[in-house]
């Protein structure tokens, strides 16, 4: 089903070229990527790349300086039948002082008339065990964020955008946002966008990825094309000499020596990199998957963003 | 719906596009929020303003009225009769009316203060900017909300809590007639408030959508609120120190005071709210003008102030001031006005014709202290002190400039004589007239058929003045040239000066500082120009023959001293005391008519003969005390005692006087030497004999 809207090209969350600044800040320039539907979004970035500015504008509060934003085929901006099929979780959602979760869930049944489920969210918060008559002001950091969530879920909307969510929440409820992600994905074919720092937990729900750096895109992507892309070799060659002809066959982004086992992380097809590799006759080599940290780490490192040299200063 | 297919080509086709942005203009959303819905959602997270409004509103309306009510108990008096005494009941019942108007309009300011910045407080917060531009509605739609809603939290109390002090008003006194009285205070004063209220309101809304805290948006309310009036009474300031000839201008401060917002919606507000108010608006052209000029800044600031708010970036929030043409512009107004207004303080502190200097290098200072105080507001860090560092110097050097036309003349204000075919026509009152130490009566008029009567004069507290004379536009322009003649400006190392300068020496016999400024009288005149602008000014006249032409001029006499020429007609009761206030006699009707007569007689023989100047005697102190009946309106009136001080001229006076008495008037009578010429000296010293 995933694979097929992808084919088919049925890109849900359009952004063309899109551009922002803060004063003299470039937050972000001419970023350019869909977002299929019906999928967990990745959307992964250096500090200050512009996850959050990217997510701001998607969802209608900030208006690039230039592109657009298109929702299933229609501008974002001040268009609120595009806005209500996106609800949008900040990394610190805003509440009302002195209101309690029931408040809040009537407020945005309010904004979200047609698909904003009491019933829901009802269940969720007791599933979560969260009291909804208790003042949000006293609930801890990861019960505010949970609360966010599960209006997010219970607002019914098609794309749910999530700044630095699982952020504060304990391993239990991450695993259980991550299933009600799922969940909901599959029989509502809801999609949600999460951006986060957090790799590993993105690379468990995550299906397609985007990655930022400096305000741009580096990559956009569904996570398995990605990995096939790019792999990670771990080699003992019998001399330098091999070494030298496997770089310059091959794309190596990466190498890193210990002692004599070299490990290169290479962009390419699998089998052309295991023929380059095996025809140098190694002693041993062995060909690993890349974790989502790693693409990530490798990519940007491309790009200049590496600090590694941090410990020799 | 377009394919998939053409999608992933051309996802959205320019018509498409278009279509959009059709929808989104005719605003034809079909997210299912209504209007309603959205006011009581947003009431619902605000209603504590709901709550206030209803508690002080019912403090300044019912609670008070009941208070007061209470206390109140009308009794029929046999004495007066009911007529007077409904009379009565109804002046009260005004009063009444009129201080709750009062409390009514001061309520509607305050509370369009705190809902217009409560209302709006999102514009304040990051998160919750994100949180209501994310959510499915147009930010003109939630603006309206939020706008209508905070009018309701103010009009909804008062019109629940005006109807129950309508219901205390009829229940108390509803039997003695007065309900018209009241729902014609209630619909004048509903429309007042509100008019305050709208003024206040949509100022502090265009306010906080140009700012990022709510401390940025109070600076700009009181800089947009109140930098026009600023300006304008730091102009006419700096031209009453500084301009020998300046006189207020026919447009009064006061008048002009209006174009500020805040200001004029209060004070028309208690305007309209007094019964008539609104007639008496429209009845006047200026006051009608300034009411249209109100209204149409009123519309404007909201207009602009949604403008803004639709436009408004989320990332604006908590960030001070927005808008690069907004910022510098209250800058540098601002900026200016601090160094002119502490230019001018410098001035009150040392005097205008001090050391200059002062004022300078105080207006330069504080001109740029107050640039890099707003930029260090606007930008909200310390560090911004000198981030324009350009514009800076721009104001300052500005400020500097218009002081200099102030201090200097630059344009020539006090050599101007305008030229006798520009002056259409002319009238003068002379400053003399208002320090001559007694009453002669111009505030008042006598009262047809009430012999012994006298009422206010209409004008006496209005812009018009009731003593100026028309004279000829040849005595008008030999006033200007022959204050030129006497008076220069000149540049000591006290500062400017205007000297006496005498033109047969050609020297300068002194300053126009002390005491000896009252040895020569102003003449204020007013022009109206061929150009049809009215054109007032202020002369130093020292030349006595011109004096006493003007104070010949056809009806002077009887418009600046209808006491003394007579034409209050003669009193009700005449006393004759001593300058303590001692009595010495008090005259019969007939005696009264009989020393009246010879004083009339001979003030106006002696002021027909030398105008004026008859004023320059010594006087006696010993005064006519005269007793006339003030009318203040159909039912009420009270006794007005005027002193008339007897002079050494007034020789047929003092005998009639020694005559009624029976006295020598040296035998109880000491005089001291009051005015010396057209001066006055206080200096109490007493001539025995």
């Amino acid at each position: 089903m995933r694979q097929e809207s992808i084919r088919k090209g049925c890109k849900m969350i359009e952004i063309k070229n899109v551009s922002k600044k803060y004063d003299d800040i470039n937050a972000l320039s001419g970023v350019s990527f869909d977002m299929p539907d019906g999928q967990v979004f990745g959307l992964v970035g250096t500090n200050g790349a512009g996850k959050s500015t990217l997510l701001r504008c998607i969802c209608g509060v900030c208006r690039p300086d230039s592109g657009e934003i298109f929702i299933d085929g229609e501008p974002v901006y001040e268009n609120p039948d595009a806005k209500k099929k996106v609800f949008f979780i900040s990394d610190d959602q805003y509440y009302y002082p002195g209101s309690n979760s029931e408040e809040m869930a009537r407020f945005y049944r309010t904004m979200y008339p047609e698909t904003f489920s009491m019933d829901r969210f009802s269940d969720l918060m007791n599933s979560l065990s969260l009291d909804k008559k208790r003042r949000i002001q006293t609930f801890s950091k990861g019960m505010k964020k949970q609360l966010a969530i599960m209006l997010g879920i219970a607002s019914g909307c098609k794309y749910i955008l999530c700044d630095e969510t699982f952020d504060g929440l304990d391993p239990v409820v991450r695993q259980a946002v991550k299933r009600l992600f799922i969940h909901d994905m599959e029989e509502a074919g809801v999609t949600p966008v999460i951006a986060s720092h957090n790799l590993r937990e993105l690379e468990d729900i995550c299906e397609y990825v985007g990655l930022l750096h400096k305000g741009g895109v580096i990559l956009s992507k569904d996570l398995e094309d990605m990995k096939l892309g790019i792999y990670k070799v771990q080699v003992v060659f019998k001399d330098s000499a091999s070494l030298e002809t496997v770089k310059n066959n091959l794309k190596v982004i990466s190498e890193e020596h210990r002692g004599s086992l070299v490990t290169l992380t290479i962009r390419g097809n699998r089998t052309e990199v295991e023929t380059v590799i095996s025809s140098q006759v190694p002693v041993f080599y062995e060909v690993l998957p890349l974790t989502l940290e790693e693409i990530f780490i490798s990519e940007t490192e491309v790009l200049g963003y590496d600090f590694t040299g941090i410990t020799k200063q | 719906m377009t394919s998939p297919e053409s999608q992933n080509s051309n996802p959205v086709t320019e018509a498409e596009k278009m279509n959009n942005e059709i929808n989104n203009t005719q605003n034809n959303d079909k997210t299912g929020i209504t209007f309603a819905s959205l006011m009581i959602e947003d009431f619902r997270h605000r209603r504590w303003m709901l709550v206030l409004s209803s508690i002080v509103q019912f403090f300044f309306g019912p609670f008070i009225v009941l208070f007061l009510l209470s206390r109140y108990e009308p009794r029929y008096n046999y004495d007066i009769g009911y007529l007077r005494l409904v009379t009565q009941i109804r002046e009260s019942v005004d009063t009444m009316c009129g201080y709750l108007a009062v409390l009514a309009i001061v309520v509607a300011a305050v509370g369009a203060l705190i809902v217009g910045f409560g209302g709006f407080r999102h514009l304040f917060n990051k998160r919750m900017t994100d949180m209501m531009n994310s959510v499915p509605v147009k930010r003109g739609k939630m603006f309206s909300v939020i706008f209508l809603n905070g009018f309701l939290m103010w009009f909804v109390p008062f019109l629940v809590f005006g109807g129950i002090t309508i219901i205390e008003f009829a229940v108390k006194l509803g039997k003695y007639g007065v309900m018209g009285q009241v729902f014609g205070y209630f619909f004048s004063t509903m429309l007042g408030a509100a008019f305050a209220f709208f003024c206040i309101y949509n100022l502090v809304v265009l306010c906080t959508a140009i700012s990022g805290t709510v401390f940025n948006a109070i600076v700009n309310f009181a800089c947009l609120g109140f930098e026009a009036s600023a300006i304008w009474l730091i102009v006419y300031n700096l031209s009453e120190s500084y301009f020998r000839n300046f006189w207020r201008p026919a447009i009064d401060y006061m008048d002009v005071s209006w174009i500020s917002a805040p200001i004029s919606g209060c004070l028309f507000g208690f305007l309209i709210s007094a019964r008539t108010g609104l007639r008496e608006i429209v009845s006047s052209p200026l006051s009608l003008a300034c009411l249209i000029l109100t209204a149409v800044l009123c519309i404007s600031n909201i207009l602009i102030g949604y403008r803004l708010y639709v436009e408004r970036k989320s990332e604006e929030a908590e960030n001070g001031t927005s808008g690069k043409v907004y910022k510098f512009v209250l800058r540098f107004v601002t900026s200016i006005l601090a160094g002119l207004y502490t230019a001018y303080m410098t001035g009150l502190i040392i005097g205008y014709s001090g050391n200059y200097g002062w004022s300078i290098f105080v207006a330069a200072f504080f001109s740029a202290i107050a640039f890099g105080v707003m930029d260090i507001i606007q930008k909200k860090s310390f560090r911004s002190f000198f981030a324009h560092r350009a514009q800076m110097i721009l104001s300052v050097v500005v400020t500097e400039l218009i002081l200099a036309v102030f201090i200097f003349d630059v344009i020539n204000f006090d050599n101007h004589i305008v030229p006798i075919n520009n002056i259409a026509s002319a009238s003068v009152r002379m400053r003399i007239d208002n320090y001559y130490w007694w009453d002669a009566g111009t505030s008042y008029v006598a009262v047809e058929g009430k012999p012994g009567c006298i009422a206010w004069s209409e004008g006496a507290y209005g812009s018009g003045y009731t003593d100026e004379v028309e004279i000829s536009a040849e005595l008008a322009e030999e006033i200007m040239r022959s204050e030129k003649v006497y008076y220069r400006n000149r540049f000591s190392d006290y500062g400017t000066e205007a000297y006496l300068y005498d033109p047969v020496t050609g020297t300068d016999s002194g300053t126009l500082s002390g005491d000896e400024a009252y040895d020569y009288a102003d003449v204020y005149f007013s022009v109206d120009r061929n150009t049809g602008l009215d054109f007032r000014r202020c002369y130093l006249i020292a030349d006595k023959d011109l004096l006493e032409s003007i104070s010949k001029t056809e009806g002077y006499k009887e418009i600046n001293y209808p006491l003394n020429c007579g034409a209050f007609g003669y009193p009700m009761a005449v006393k004759i005391t001593d300058d303590y206030g001692n009595a010495i006699c008090t005259l019969t009707d007939d005696e009264v008519k009989e020393l009246m007569s010879v004083y009339f007689d001979e003030f106006n023989k002696n002021f027909d003969q030398y105008g004026v100047n008859s004023l320059n005697q010594r006087y006696y102190a010993v005064q006519i005390v005269a007793q006339y009946e003030m009318i203040y309106n159909e039912y009420s009136s009270g006794m007005h005692y005027f002193y008339i001080t007897v002079g050494e001229n007034d020789t047929a006076t003092i005998r009639m006087i020694e005559k009624l008495t029976g006295r020598s008037i040296d035998e109880f009578m000491d005089y001291y030497n009051y005015l010396d010429d057209y001066g006055m000296y206080y200096d109490d010293v007493y001539y025995f004999d």
